[in-house]
């Protein structure tokens, strides 16, 4: 499965076919690099799916259960395809509703960090927010609508695992996030800004570039986008959760949407 | 001065900006979508790049209707020359012509009075051996539907090598149906 606004590198096919040498792996999730970068949003979303996607994916491929198998890459065995009973319409992120289906049925989902699919990224916040809005309440129709797995570890366990991480990553950990930045701000000005604050932000200020300096090793990226880490923990993440949180209100209140059009530049290895 | 105070103030100011910003831009890209919305749903697309293609217009849609005189001179298109046509009956000089109507369906029934209506009769004892009555002794209105009001003779002729005739008046048939079971045997 590859989205219009990707490209694959030579060998994404071959390496992401090996993995079903193992029959009980029914799909294969891709490695999604951005394509248009050098421009600050779009470095920073570059980071953001180094570190913050691919490194979570390379995780959950140890227990073969990776949570979404993304649109610019993904590799299916038809088997798996016909039991999950293909694609839906139903939810706003059909590639993650498709994932819980195959991982429902009992198949197991890999991840190949060497299949690589450039992609192209929003350049203006507008679209950015659009994406993630997108994203936010498309997940949360997809958890929804497995709901029965997450309350009955007996029909599915692994499936269950899943969506937890899923209700996780996309409602508790943005609200936490917020949180956590307003207690900070409030104990700032009310309190005034004592030494052991500064220097707890500067600690988890270092674990991230830490992080990043990681994630780029591993990934062989560009290491001009370590400083971004800093920048991303600052600004990128609050952005990104506000959103996230907003979205996820709107999708319980069930407020009406639409998919919109990102807008797009084209790829330079298009022409 | 120290480093930390320094430090401190920054993290502050820029944490509560980017705070404003995310909720600035939130708001600005809902404020957006519904514009866009609004315009989209407001100002339909001036041309569109496509070919219109319409059914040709049906006489019924233009209010007209084909008189008989005009439906018995339609002939086929030829290719050669000039075919006969099939029918040259005008609606006068043929009045044994079955009349050329379209189907109707009925109307919808009159309402029923009580005079209009009878209950079949209880069967007497003598009544109770023969063939049992039919429920349906209805009686109908003097307005007939326009069905009904179709002339039955006409509706009903027979085609002969003759023309339409009644199939009543054919008595001849009767001995001809003979002939042709005796030609048989």
């Amino acid at each position: 499965m590859l989205m219009g606004d990707s490209q694959l590198s030579s060998d994404s096919l071959r390496m992401g076919v090996r993995h079903f040498i193992d029959p009980a792996v029914g799909a294969v999730a891709g490695n999604v690099k951005i394509m248009n970068r050098k421009k600050w949003l779009t470095d920073l979303q570059a980071l953001e799916y180094i570190e913050g996607l691919n490194l979570a994916r390379a995780a959950q491929a140890i227990a073969k259960m990776v949570n979404i198998i993304p649109g610019p890459i993904g590799f299916f065995r038809k088997a798996a395809l016909h039991d999950g009973g293909y694609y839906s319409s139903d939810t706003y992120a059909e590639d993650a509703d498709m994932t819980l289906k195959i991982l429902a049925t009992g198949w197991k989902i890999d991840y190949e960090p060497n299949a690589i699919s450039y992609t192209e990224a929003p350049e203006k916040l507008h679209q950015l927010l659009k994406q993630r809005y997108r994203w936010t309440r498309g997940i949360i129709q997809a958890i929804r609508k497995h709901k029965t797995y997450i309350f009955n570890p007996t029909i599915n366990f692994n499936n269950t695992i899943v969506l937890w991480m899923m209700v996780f990553e996309s409602l508790f950990w943005p609200a936490m996030n917020i949180f956590g930045n307003v207690f900070f701000i409030v104990v700032g000005l009310i309190y005034g800004m004592s030494s052991l604050i500064a220097l707890w932000w500067i600690s988890i200020a270092i674990l991230d570039i830490m992080a990043a300096i990681y994630c780029i090793a591993a990934e062989k990226e560009e290491v001009r986008l370590i400083p971004y880490s800093i920048v991303y923990r600052v600004m990128f993440i609050i952005i990104i959760d506000i959103t996230k949180a907003a979205a996820t209100v709107e999708e319980f209140l069930g407020i009406e949407m639409n998919w919109g059009k990102l807008e797009r530049v084209g790829l330079p290895g298009a022409k | 001065m120290e480093l930390i105070p320094i430090l401190s103030l920054i993290i502050l100011v820029a944490t509560i900006s980017t705070f404003v910003l995310a909720v600035g831009a939130y708001i600005l890209f809902k404020v957006r979508e519904r514009r866009g919305q609004r315009a989209k749903a407001a100002a339909p697309p001036a041309s569109i790049p496509a070919e219109l293609i319409a059914p040709t217009p049906l006489m019924g849609d233009m209010g007209k209707s084909r008189t008989f005189e005009e439906s018995a001179q339609i002939t086929r298109p030829t290719g050669g020359g000039a075919r006969p046509t099939f029918f040259t009956a005008t609606k006068d000089n043929d009045p044994t012509r079955p009349q050329m109507k379209p189907t109707f369906t009925s109307l919808a029934p009159t309402k029923l009075t009580g005079s209009q209506f009878t209950r079949p009769e209880a069967p007497t004892r003598a009544r109770a051996t023969a063939a049992p009555t039919r429920v349906t002794s209805l009686k109908t209105s003097a307005k007939t539907s326009e069905t009904e009001q179709y002339d039955k003779k006409k509706k009903f002729m027979r085609y002969t090598a003759e023309g339409y005739v009644d199939p009543s008046r054919d008595k001849g048939g009767e001995s001809n149906k003979q002939e042709e079971t005796l030609r048989w045997r």
